[in-house]
C-alpha cells in the first residue's frame, strides 16, 4: 500500500508538471493584444507589456516563472481582471476560497444524510407509491438545472416570504448566525441536485444488493429486516457511494459561477473563466495549478479509500 | 462498549462544535449590515463589478471612480445655481455657478516665466497657471495637505519605473504639461524641469505647453477650469511609498496597491472609507477632517452620513432587493420596461453615448472569409451599406431593444456641445442639422425649415434601400463577385451569447430580411450570430475577423472635435480599414488667413485640399480649442462628421437615455438634467427617512414595495 502511494504521487507531481507547462506555453501562445480606449495612449499599455517581460521568448518567460515559484513563492499580480488590478493573486484565491468551501460543504452535509435516507428509503419500498413519489420529484431535481432552482429558492424564500436574505452577507466571519443564514439560500440551491443525485444513486445500489443471495442466507439464518439492510446491504452499497462523495466533496473547491453571481457569494467561482476571458496570466497559472492539484489528489484520495471501505479490495495485491 | 462511548463522544464533540461556532459567536452585525438608527441616513446602492483600484494615477475604468469620487475633492467645482419662489428654494434649470474648492485662487502668472527655460513667449498667455490653496486641507489621519503633495503625485504620475496609465493625461490631448512627456520617457531625469512645481507651502505653478484659458474677461472661473484643471492627482506621501510593489522576477514594472483596501486607502474628500470587501461590499462614511463641513458653501449638502455598496452581478437579484428597500437606486432593465417607465420614482438621464452598427471597412477580410456560395464582398459597396442603413428602423429598433433610448442618427447627440461656455449643443446648430439632413437625402427647401427637416428625418426609407440594394448587386455581378445563386451571408459578431445580445441580433436580422425582400437578394440575404469573440470583440473586428458589430462611443462630449478622433484614426475606428490619410476633402476654413494661421477674423479664410486626418489634426492643433473661436470650428466638425457618416461604415441608431428608479427614501435635487451636474448626485440629494424609519416603514410595506 505505502509503496503503491507513494508511486501515486510521484506520477501525480510528474502529471502536475506536464500540465502546467503545457497550460504555460498554451496560454502565452495566445496573441497579446493591446487594447486602448479612446484618449488612452496604446503606448503605455505596449510599454506595460513589454516591461513585464510578456514579449519575452516563451521559454524565458517560462524560466523566470519557474524561479518566481519555486524560490520566492510569489504567484504575481493581477493585470486585467477587472476586480482584482494590482493585487497578489494568491491573497485574492485564498480570501475568496473559505466562502466557497463553506456552502459546499454546508451543502454536502446537508444533501448526503437526507439523499442516502431517500435512497434507503425508495429502495426498501420499491415499486411502492413511495418509491414513485420520491423517483418522480428525484428526476425532477436532476433534470433542472441548478440555476432555475436558484431562482425559486431566491424568489420565494428570500424576496416572498422573506425568510432568507437575498445575498450573502458581507464580512470575514464566517462561522456567526447571520452569515450562515445568508449562505443557506445558496447551501439549499446547491443541495436540491445532489440529494436527487444521492438518492438515486443509494436507490439503485440497494436495490441491487438487497436482491443478492447472500442476503437472502442472512434473512434465512434469522437476522431481522433492519439488521440485514443495515448491517449487510447498506455497508455494502456504500463502496461505490461513498468514493462519490469524496470526489464531490473535493471538486466543490471549484465553486460554482452561476449560483454564487445569483447570490452574491464573494467566492472563488468566475475568477477561473474572468481570468481565461481576461488573459490573467498570473491568474490563470495559479487557478491551473491549484484545481490541477486538487484533480490529483482527489483521484489520490478516492482510489485509496476504496480500501478503507471494502476490505476486500486491496491494492496490488494478486 | 468503549468503542460505542467513545463514538458518542465524538458525535456530542462535532454537534457542540457546529452549535457553539455559530450561536457562540458575538451578536455583532456582519461588516455592511448596519442596525437601523435614528438620524442616521445610509444610501445603499450596488454594483455590478467591484472596483479594485481607486488610485488617481492608475485608475482603468469609471468602475473605479465610484469610488475616487467621494474620497477626492476638486480643485474648482460646479455648483447649483437657485432660485426661491414663494419660500421654496428651487434649482434653476440648466444653469450652475463655478467655485472654488480646494483651491482659492487661480491666476495666470505667464508674465514670470517668459524665457527659453519654460519655453513661454514674451506677449504669451494662458502658459503658467498658479493656484493658490486652502490652508486647512487635511488627510483623513488629519495630516496637513501641501502644494508639495500635489507636486510628490505628478511626479509620482509620470515616475517611468510605473508607467502609470493615467500620465498621458498631463502631455497628450488639450493638456501638456511641459517636460512631462519627457520625464515619462526616461529621457529627462529632473523633474525640476517638469512645469509643475510647488512655489510655497500653499500654493503650486503649472506650466503648460499649450495655452489654456481658465479664466472669463472678468476674472472669475470659466467652465474650463473644472473641466480641464481637476484632475491633478493627489496620493498620501508615506501610504503612497509603503504601497509601492518592486517588479516582479522577469518583469521591470513596479506596481502599487496604494487606494485598493481600506489600509492602502487615504481620503480627502467628504467621505473616507471604512469597510472594503474586495468582490462583495465596500463602505463610506463622512470624513471629519474633510474642509467642506466647516465651510457655509456646503451647509445642507451631504446629508448621506453612510454609502454602503454590495456587489451584485446579478440584475435581478438587485431588482428584488430594489422592491425589498435594501438598494435606494436601479436602473430598469428592458424587460420591466413597460411596466415601470411610467412609474412616479422612474426619472431619464441622457448620455453621450452614441450606439452605432458597425460594418466590415475591409474588402480584403471579406473576400478571404467568403466560402462557396456565399458572398461577403457585396458589403464594400457603400450602395450596399447605405441601403442597410436606410433599412433600419431605428425607433422600431429602440423601443424593442432598449429600455428608453432613443434613435440616433449622427455621430453627435444632443449632450454634445461645440460651445460649452454659451451652452451650444452641436445637434441643435444649423451645421449639425444639415449634416443629417444631407445624410439622410432630406430635402430640406420640401419641409418649409431646417428644424422641420431634421425632426422629419427618420433614417428609414425601404424604398430607396431596396433600389440601393438592386443597385450594389448589380455592380458586384458585374465585377464577378456574385453569382445568381451565391447568398450574401454576413457575420454578426458578440462578446457573448446572452438575451440582450440575442434580442439585438435577432431585431436587426429580422429588419434587414424585411430590406431585402422584392430585391435580388430576397432568400438570398443571411445574418449569423457568433459570439465567440469574446473580449477581444473590437479588436477582432477592426483586424476584419468578421462583418458587422454593434459598438459606441462615450466621451469628450464638450469637445465634438476631439471626439472625431474616435471614427477618424485607425488606431480607434472600428473603420480602420478606411484610409483617412488618403481620403482628401477640400473646405474653406474661416477664421483663419490663407497661411492657416488663426486670426478670428470672419473674413479671413483658408481654403485647401487635404486628408480627413490631416483636416483633424488642424482643428485639434493650431486650430484648437481656445485658439479658434468655436464658432469657426465648428462648419469643419460639421463636414468632417458627414464624410465619416457617408461612409456608412458608422450607422448610428442609438442615443443613449438611461432609466432608473429612485427609492422612496430619498430624492435628487432636481429632476431635471443638467449637463454640468446632473441630477446632482448625493452631495444634493436630501432623505424623506433616515434609517430606523425606513426599517420601519418597510416592515408596515410588508416586505416588498410596489414602484409602479
Amino acid at each position: 500500500m505505502f509503496r503503491y502511494i507513494v508511486k501515486r504521487i510521484a506520477l501525480a507531481f510528474l502529471s502536475f508538471f506536464i500540465i502546467m507547462t503545457t497550460c504555460f506555453f498554451l496560454v502565452k501562445m495566445l496573441p497579446l493584444v493591446v487594447n486602448a480606449t479612446l484618449g488612452q495612449d496604446a503606448e503605455i499599455a505596449e510599454a506595460q507589456i513589454v516591461a513585464r517581460g510578456y514579449r519575452d521568448p516563451i521559454l524565458v518567460q517560462y524560466v523566470a516563472y519557474i524561479r518566481r515559484i519555486l524560490f520566492e513563492w510569489d504567484w504575481g499580480v493581477g493585470v486585467n481582471m477587472p476586480e482584482y488590478v494590482g493585487q497578489g493573486v494568491w491573497g485574492v484565491f485564498i480570501e475568496k476560497l473559505p466562502p466557497t468551501v463553506l456552502i459546499n460543504v454546508y451543502s454536502t452535509l446537508f444533501a448526503v444524510p437526507i439523499g442516502i435516507l431517500l435512497g434507503i428509503y425508495s429502495a426498501l419500498k420499491k415499486n411502492g407509491w413511495q418509491d414513485h413519489l420520491v423517483s418522480t420529484l428525484v428526476m425532477v431535481f436532476v433534470s433542472v438545472p441548478s440555476y432555475v432552482t436558484a431562482f425559486l429558492v431566491q424568489y420565494i424564500l428570500c424576496f416572498k416570504l422573506g425568510w432568507l436574505p437575498l445575498t450573502m452577507g458581507a464580512g470575514t466571519e464566517y462561522f456567526t448566525w447571520t452569515t450562515f443564514r445568508s449562505m443557506l439560500p445558496a447551501v439549499f440551491s446547491l443541495s436540491f441536485g445532489s440529494i436527487a443525485g444521492y438518492a438515486r444513486f443509494t436507490r439503485a445500489e440497494l436495490t441491487e444488493v438487497l436482491t443478492s443471495d447472500y442476503l437472502e442466507l442472512a434473512k434465512a439464518k434469522g437476522l431481522t429486516k433492519s439488521q440485514c439492510v443495515v448491517r449487510h446491504a447498506l455497508r455494502n452499497a456504500m463502496t461505490p457511494i461513498i468514493p462519490s462523495i469524496i470526489a464531490e466533496f473535493i471538486a466543490v473547491m471549484s465553486g460554482s459561477l452561476i449560483i454564487e453571481k445569483i447570490f452574491s457569494v464573494p467566492g472563488v467561482g468566475r475568477l477561473y473563466l474572468t481570468a481565461i476571458t481576461s488573459l490573467d496570466y498570473d491568474f490563470f497559472m495559479m487557478l491551473s495549478a491549484f484545481y490541477t492539484f486538487i484533480g490529483l489528489l482527489a483521484g489520490i484520495v478516492v482510489d485509496i479509500s476504496y480500501g478503507f471501505i471494502d476490505p476486500r479490495i486491496r491494492v496490488g495485491k494478486r | 462498549m468503549a468503542k460505542k462511548q467513545s463514538k458518542k463522544i465524538a458525535w456530542i464533540a462535532l454537534i457542540a462544535t457546529m452549535v457553539g461556532g455559530f450561536s457562540g459567536c458575538s451578536p455583532k452585525n456582519n461588516a455592511g449590515n448596519y442596525a437601523p438608527t435614528a438620524g442616521v441616513y445610509s444610501y445603499n446602492t450596488y454594483t455590478s463589478v467591484s472596483p479594485s483600484n481607486w488610485n488617481a494615477l492608475t485608475y482603468r475604468d469609471n468602475n473605479d471612480t465610484q469610488i475616487m469620487d467621494y474620497i477626492t475633492s476638486p480643485l474648482f467645482e460646479y455648483d447649483f445655481v437657485y432660485e426661491t419662489d414663494d419660500d421654496e428654494r428651487e434649482v434653476k434649470e440648466n444653469e450652475i455657478s463655478i467655485s472654488y474648492a480646494m483651491a482659492t485662487k487661480l491666476e495666470d502668472v505667464s508674465k514670470l516665466y517668459v524665457g527659453e527655460a519654460w519655453g513661454v513667449g514674451q506677449n504669451e498667455t494662458g502658459r503658467a497657471w498658479k493656484i493658490t490653496l486652502r490652508d486647512d486641507l487635511k488627510w483623513e489621519d488629519g495630516t496637513k495637505i501641501t502644494a508639495n503633495d500635489f507636486v510628490y503625485s505628478m511626479q509620482e504620475q509620470l515616475n517611468p519605473d510605473f508607467k502609470n496609465f493615467r500620465a498621458d493625461s498631463f502631455y497628450k490631448g488639450a493638456l501638456v504639461i511641459h517636460g512631462a512627456k519627457d520625464y515619462f520617457d526616461g529621457k529627462e531625469k529632473e523633474f525640476a524641469k517638469v512645469g509643475f512645481f510647488a512655489v510655497d507651502e500653499n500654493a503650486f505653478v503649472v506650466l503648460l505647453d499649450q495655452p489654456m484659458y481658465l479664466l472669463k474677461d472678468d476674472g472669475s472661473l470659466s467652465y474650463k477650469a473644472v473641466y480641464n484643471f481637476t484632475s491633478f492627482p493627489l496620493v498620501k506621501r508615506d501610504l503612497y511609498e509603503k504601497s509601492k510593489i518592486r517588479p516582479i522576477t522577469g518583469s521591470t514594472l513596479w506596481t502599487s496597491n496604494y487606494n485598493s483596501s481600506k489600509d492602502t486607502t487615504a481620503s480627502y474628500g467628504p467621505y473616507k472609507l471604512t469597510y472594503f470587501q474586495a468582490g462583495k461590499w465596500y463602505v463610506l462614511e463622512k470624513n471629519e477632517q474633510w474642509f467642506g463641513w466647516k465651510d457655509e458653501r456646503y451647509q445642507g449638502q451631504y446629508q448621506t452620513d453612510r454609502i454602503s455598496c454590495e456587489t451584485v452581478a446579478e440584475y435581478n437579484t438587485a431588482w428584488m432587493k430594489f422592491q425589498r428597500g435594501e438598494i435606494d437606486g436601479i436602473g430598469i432593465d428592458v424587460s420591466i420596461a413597460s411596466d415601470y417607465k411610467g412609474s412616479d420614482q422612474a426619472y431619464f438621464t441622457p448620455d453621450d453615448f452614441v450606439g452605432s452598427v458597425q460594418l466590415q471597412s475591409s474588402k480584403e477580410s471579406l473576400k478571404k472569409r467568403e466560402s462557396a456560395g456565399f458572398d461577403k464582398e457585396i458589403l464594400s459597396y457603400v450602395e450596399f451599406r447605405k441601403a442597410l442603413s436606410l433599412g433600419l428602423d431605428r425607433v422600431a429598433y429602440n423601443t424593442a431593444c432598449t429600455t428608453s433610448s432613443r434613435a440616433g442618427f449622427g455621430l453627435f447627440n444632443s449632450m454634445h456641445y461645440y460651445d460649452v461656455e454659451e451652452g451650444k449643443a452641436y445637434r441643435e446648430s444649423d451645421e449639425g442639422k444639415k449634416v443629417l439632413c444631407e445624410t439622410y437625402d432630406v430635402n430640406v427647401s420640401d419641409y418649409g425649415s431646417l428644424d422641420n427637416a431634421v425632426n422629419a428625418i427618420t433614417g428609414y426609407d425601404l424604398e430607396k434601400a431596396r433600389s440601393l440594394v438592386n443597385t450594389a448587386y448589380q455592380k458586384a455581378k458585374s465585377a464577378g463577385e456574385i453569382s445568381d445563386t451565391d447568398k450574401v451571408r454576413l457575420t454578426y459578431g458578440s462578446a457573448v451569447d446572452n438575451e440582450i445580445t440575442r434580442r439585438n441580433f435577432e431585431n436587426l436580422n429580422a429588419q434587414w430580411k424585411t430590406l431585402m425582400k422584392g430585391t435580388a437578394l430576397e432568400n438570398r440575404f443571411e445574418l449569423v450570430f457568433d459570439a465567440s469573440f469574446g473580449n477581444e470583440w473590437a479588436t477582432s473586428f477592426r483586424s476584419g475577423s468578421y462583418d458587422v458589430c454593434q459598438a459606441g462611443w462615450r466621451g469628450a462630449a464638450w469637445d465634438p472635435g476631439y471626439f472625431l478622433l474616435a471614427y477618424l484614426d485607425p488606431a480607434y475606428a472600428y473603420s480602420s480599414a478606411w484610409d483617412t490619410s488618403s481620403h482628401s476633402l477640400t473646405f474653406t476654413m474661416t477664421g483663419v488667413n490663407g497661411n492657416g494661421d488663426v486670426t478670428n477674423n470672419a473674413s479671413d479664410y483658408y481654403s485647401a485640399t487635404m486628408s480627413l486626418m490631416d483636416w483633424y489634426n488642424r482643428l485639434n492643433g493650431k486650430w484648437g480649442t481656445g485658439n479658434l473661436r468655436e464658432n469657426f470650428r465648428l462648419p469643419l466638425i460639421a463636414v468632417l462628421e458627414k464624410e465619416i457618416l457617408t461612409q456608412y461604415y458608422t450607422l448610428p441608431i442609438t442615443n443613449n437615455y438611461a432609466a432608473s428608479l429612485m427609492s422612496y427614501k430619498m430624492d435628487y435635487a432636481t429632476y431635471e438634467y443638467n449637463r454640468f451636474l446632473g441630477y446632482g448626485g448625493l452631495r444634493y440629494a436630501t432623505y424623506h427617512f433616515d434609517d430606523l424609519e425606513w426599517s420601519n416603514y418597510l416592515s408596515k410595506q410588508g416586505g416588498a414595495l410596489n414602484y409602479k
